[in-house]
């Protein structure tokens, strides 16, 4: 006489279930654009399907450790997913430098000059753009690289947004708000009335995108 | 008795705490070393007897009354104000200052509490010739070797001249006075000091070109505190009237025009 099988809980269905929805929320909720990104957010869903399978009766009755197989393979399978994940998520928050250069062709700089950067991306990647830029008196007179004012203008969409304003050295943080298409930063050098005659360089040290 | 005990420990609380607390040093010295021109009449002038005169003169002493030091002056040159500050041996420097780049490697600046351009000085019998820069096509202008005045005739005047060097302004004086150059160039101000006590020159007032010239107290690299003190004694100068006083007291033919800067728009300290 043999012992009939055992009972299956009532309740394993509904929590593979509950663990499929789950595993999908990576797929349906995270911004992926990379095939590696893509096959990581299946990984999930496939490891709740390896760990379920063996619970097929067609599948379980072939007296083949499949339950084990089935574990081992899901934990695996769940890993590479999660690893995968993990990874993508931390590319979508991480800072982003790039280089910016200024067109400005060895042209020095002078109260009231201004030029356009266009930030990467349509849209960019991140909400905020952090600018340094350094100057450097053009002339050996004149008391130029201190007393600047270098002013940001967020242009998104085409529309200016309210202007950041830092000295030489100084890092501008900068809303790109909710660009939809691109996002420019114009630069404006200003100088006080009583000093209007310097001329700098102006250089970009550091952009970084950023939320 | 507990009311007593409570006083006696109020009390010890109370003196332990003002030993604690001992008052901050003073930023400057009682006795202040101020680096300052002894030859540009107007600005920082020694007369024969030994006597000093000038707008930085004043501008130390009024200085010293209001950061409580004596303000004892040092003769400088404008070759070795940075030297002097690096050296320890002034303490500050009130001189005709002009902030620039490259001094703010060596220094540190409080100002600007003057504004000044380039401009030029001619024979007073020639004043009529000269109303504004073009005047100037083809004559010599003299100018020190390796000055900033140099520079700026070549790059901001507008109009070709014959750019004639020598070691001082003195020696271009002497050449202007023997007429063997039609102009000499340097800060317009300090020009101005010169045509009040010498009245064969002229200095025309609408001849100026070149990058602003802005005066400010020197001092020695890395002296932020002493700097923020200095730079919000110039603001009260320049809000309290001392400004326009003592500019008329030292430079009294001279339009207040640009020369006096916006109180509100100072450099920073760093």
């Amino acid at each position: 006489m043999t012992d009939p099988p055992p009972e299956r809980p009532a309740w394993r269905p509904a929590l593979s279930f509950v663990l499929l929805a789950a595993s999908l929320f990576p797929v349906v909720f995270l911004e992926l654009d990379e095939a590696g990104q893509i096959a990581s957010a299946v990984a999930l869903p496939l490891s709740v399907l390896l760990y379920v399978l063996p619970s097929v009766p067609s599948i379980s009755a072939r007296g083949v450790p499949w339950r084990r197989y089935s574990v081992v393979a899901a934990v695996v399978v769940a890993l590479l997913g999660a690893g995968g994940l993990a990874y993508a998520a931390w590319q979508q928050m991480k800072d982003i430098d790039f280089t910016a250069a200024i067109d400005d062709s060895g042209k020095t700089w002078t109260d009231g000059s201004e030029q356009v950067l266009t930030v990467p991306g349509t849209p960019p990647a991140r909400r905020r753009v952090s600018l340094t830029v350094s100057l450097t008196n053009a002339r050996k007179t004149g008391d130029c690289v201190h007393t600047a004012k270098v002013e940001f203008v967020p242009v998104v969409d085409g529309k200016e947004q309210p202007p950041v304003q830092k000295r030489s050295g100084e890092a501008a943080d900068v809303p790109l708000a909710d660009a939809v298409r691109k996002a420019e930063v114009k630069l404006v050098l200003h100088y006080s009335p009583a000093n209007s005659r310097c001329e700098v360089r102006l250089r970009i040290d550091k952009a970084v995108l950023h939320d | 008795m507990t009311r007593t005990r409570f006083r006696i420990s109020a009390l010890v609380a109370a003196a332990l705490l003002a030993g604690c607390s001992t008052p901050a040093p003073p930023l400057f010295g009682k006795t202040t070393y101020v680096g300052q021109a002894s030859s540009s009449p107007g600005w920082g002038f020694k007369d024969q007897a030994g006597y000093n005169t000038g707008f930085d003169f004043d501008l130390a002493n009024w200085l010293g009354d209001q950061l409580g030091f004596t303000s004892v002056p040092v003769d400088v040159l404008a070759s070795n104000r940075e030297s002097q500050l690096q050296n320890g041996l002034v303490n500050l420097v009130v001189a005709t200052y002009s902030i620039t780049d490259p001094r703010r490697e060596k220094v540190d600046f409080a100002g600007p509490y003057m504004v000044s351009h380039q401009g030029v000085m001619v024979r007073s019998e020639d004043r009529d010739s000269y109303h504004k820069a073009a005047d100037l096509l083809g004559k010599s202008v003299c100018v020190t070797t390796g000055s900033t005045s140099e520079k700026q005739v070549t790059a901001d005047l507008g109009v070709q001249v014959t750019i004639r060097q020598v070691s001082t302004y003195e020696e271009c004086r002497t050449l202007l006075r023997e007429g063997k150059v039609d102009a000499l160039s340097t800060d317009q101000l300090i020009l101005y000091g010169i045509q009040h006590l010498d009245k064969e020159v002229h200095v025309p007032p609408d001849i100026v070109f070149g990058q602003e010239e802005r005066y400010g107290i020197g001092l020695p690299k890395g002296s932020r505190a002493k700097c923020e003190a200095v730079r919000a004694k110039i603001v009260k100068f320049i809000s309290d009237g001392t400004w326009y006083t003592l500019f008329k007291q030292n430079l009294p033919d001279v339009p207040v025009g640009d020369h006096k800067p916006d109180p509100s728009q100072l450099d920073p300290c760093v």
